[in-house]
């Protein structure tokens, strides 16, 4: 008996067809991607943070790169220069004892 | 999720490059639910880059016993996106939104207008319906995490998304009825 004279099951078509574009909606929704370089423009970000940052902390003594020894000396006789001019002035002023 | 957390420790530990897995790993997700929100692809991209860039800045304040990394990048993505919204109302979807980025054959164009059709609709729900649904119904999120999300319990997520799928449903039913 040829199968198709069996009574032909009618399917519904208005619930398994929207609950099919329901289905492909949802799926579309997922796979909505972003553009590719946008991994990329992120991590440029990143990498322009890091350096900002980097080089905020980093002072102009550490980035020439002497010890810290010499960074101490450097910036005690800087002091000590920064202060010739006071000293002076309290000198003519006869503030000072000796 | 250990994937996740071996990348923080790396990032944690000086290795900038490693923030990238976790940037790959999650854009979609964040982009997407960015758009949720702004209904604009390039604006969700921006804000999404944003979001990135913030939890880069402030990774060492992740708590994993918290929350799921992902679950911390979209509270981050949920308050930038209000934020925006507030300070430029006129960003808030009354037009339809613009095509979207994906990718679809042009003898897909009434589909595609059906979807765009459901896309208008979700942004006209309301925010919490729209952010329940599409945490939940697109991006699989378990109804815990969304609660913990937006700060109520699992109930109201629950809730929010049966009549947000009612709603959205009750659209598709009319537009199918509608078709030849």
């Amino acid at each position: 008996m040829n199968e198709d004279q069996h009574e032909p099951e009618l399917p519904n078509t208005e619930i398994p067809e929207s609950e099919i574009l329901w289905q492909r909606w949802r799926q579309y929704r997922r796979t909505q991607t972003v553009n590719h370089d946008f991994a990329d423009r992120v991590m440029n970000a990143v990498t322009a943070t890091t350096v900002l940052t980097h080089d905020s902390e980093d002072t102009l003594l550490v980035r020439i790169g002497i010890s810290p020894w010499a960074r101490i000396g450097v910036c005690s006789v800087a002091m000590l220069v920064g202060m010739l001019p006071f000293l002076y002035l309290a000198m003519a002023a006869k503030l000072l004892p000796f | 999720m250990n994937e996740d957390l071996s990348a923080i420790q790396r990032v944690l530990h000086g290795d900038s490059q490693a923030f990238r897995s976790l940037v790959e790993r999650h854009q979609d997700t964040v982009v997407r639910f960015a758009f949720t929100f702004l209904s604009r692809h390039d604006a969700a991209e921006d804000v999404a880059q944003d979001v990135f860039l913030a939890a880069f800045r402030k990774l060492d304040s992740y708590d994993a016993t918290q929350a799921a990394f992902v679950t911390w990048l979209l509270t981050i993505t949920r308050n930038r996106c209000l934020n925006r919204l507030k300070r430029n109302r006129n960003e808030l979807v009354t037009e339809s939104p613009e095509p979207t980025f994906m990718r679809t054959p042009v003898d897909m164009a009434a589909e595609r207008e059906f979807f765009e059709q459901l896309d208008a609709a979700l942004q006209k729900l309301p925010v919490e319906q729209r952010t329940a649904f599409v945490l939940a119904e697109i991006e699989g999120l378990p109804y815990v995490q969304i609660g913990s999300l937006e700060h109520v319990a699992v109930g109201t997520v629950k809730s929010r998304v049966h009549r947000a799928k009612q709603r959205l449903r009750r659209l598709l039913k009319d537009v199918v009825e509608q078709m030849p």
